[in-house]
């Protein structure tokens, strides 16, 4: 079976999370599979996403 | 930002992403900078407390927008953890992290193959200890992933397919296998101790596999790390790719497989690239597959 992937964009493109620490980030959290991603941005411009398992926290 | 130039010889890219040499070479844990931000210290690449996976970009990066991607993906906060140590829910966490980060950097124009992977121990050229992979985007199709789809061609229909069945016939390489994944060392393979870890099912990346071939997927991976460890009892080097579908505008196939690539010949003596295998390019083994894989099946087992 061929895959591409082009002509599917990805669920949601690299949001603006603006800079420093959001305090409530697992609040805004986008649910992907078994886990939810946060997107930031750091200081210096480049991309952070944080993933936190769904459920139960990992042991 | 990195330049390409063609190596007419080879015919292949060459990168040339000088920055690098800038990057941070082996720190102490104090300064590691893939652990979290505690308060009162510097800041890491993580601002928070405690995370579970974090991804970032890369701050050196050999590829970058608009020619590619280059990626860092962190598997815990806890500095001394390794994917065979993390538990197992932690790692089926990864596989998905894993397929987000695909689906997403392959969508982009211009990345035409996403290469996850891992390199583990200094033998390897590690340069942070603290448990993390790594993602490329690359913005061509390198050389490996042309020559699986040739090796299609070739073969007339998919290799892994055929590698596959091959390897269950005849039984005597494989070291690990549950309802969705197999392990074996290769017929052919290259390294002393390599690990082809295969899905059963065609599947040409993560995208496009089951949840539960996931967690098999996280299961096969964590079994066959884990028995490196116990082989020799040591922390096992080695480089692992995850091998999926080019991501080109034009479709093209793949089989989802995950190969790793140990150095080690035996517990304190390395394989190193000379010159055969650097100016012939033809591999010259001291391990027979066939035992490197009874080993190796043993230690899989005590290691479970």
């Amino acid at each position: 079976m061929a895959s591409s992937h082009k002509s599917s964009p990805p669920p949601g493109r690299p949001q603006t999370g603006g800079e420093g620490q959001p305090k409530e980030h697992r609040a805004r959290g986008e649910s992907y599979g078994l886990v939810m991603l946060v997107r930031h941005v750091k200081r210096d411009g480049r991309a952070l996403i944080l993933y936190e398992r769904e459920g139960p926290p990992a042991a | 930002m990195s330049e390409q130039r063609r190596n007419e010889l080879r015919d292949e890219q060459v990168v040339y992403a000088i920055h690098r040499q800038e990057r941070t070479f082996l720190p102490s844990r104090e300064h590691c900078p893939l652990c979290p931000t505690r308060q009162g210290q510097a800041e890491t690449e993580i601002p928070f407390p405690a995370f579970e996976i974090a991804v970032f970009e890369n701050r050196f990066p050999a590829f970058e927008a608009p020619q590619g991607a280059a990626e860092v993906v962190v598997y815990t906060d806890d500095h001394d953890a390794s994917l065979s140590t993390l538990p197992a829910p932690r790692v089926q966490a990864l596989m998905w992290v894993w397929r987000q980060r695909f689906q997403e950097l392959g969508a982009r124009d211009d990345v035409d193959y996403v290469l996850i992977f891992e390199n583990r121990g200094v033998e390897v050229g590690v340069t942070l200890h603290h448990p993390h992979g790594q993602i490329y985007g690359y913005p061509f199709l390198p050389p490996v992933p042309a020559l699986e789809l040739a090796a299609d061609q070739r073969l007339g229909g998919c290799a892994l397919c055929a590698l596959l069945r091959a390897e269950l016939e005849h039984d005597q390489r494989v070291v690990f296998q549950n309802d969705g994944v197999v392990a074996y060392v290769p017929y052919a393979a290259r390294w002393p101790h390599e690990v082809h870890v295969v899905m059963r099912a065609h599947r040409p990346s993560l995208l496009e596999c089951e949840a539960e071939e996931l967690r098999l997927l996280a299961e096969a991976l964590q079994g066959v790390v884990r028995g490196f460890d116990a082989l020799w009892d040591r922390p096992f080097p080695y480089v692992m790719v995850v091998h999926q579908a080019p991501t080109t505008r034009a479709p093209v196939d793949g089989h989802l497989h995950v190969e790793f690539y140990p150095p080690l010949r035996t517990a304190g003596k390395l394989k190193y690239l000379a010159g055969s295998e650097q100016g012939a390019g033809t591999f010259i083994s001291d391990v027979l597959p066939e035992e490197s894989a009874a080993r190796l099946r043993e230690a899989i087992l005590r290691a479970a």
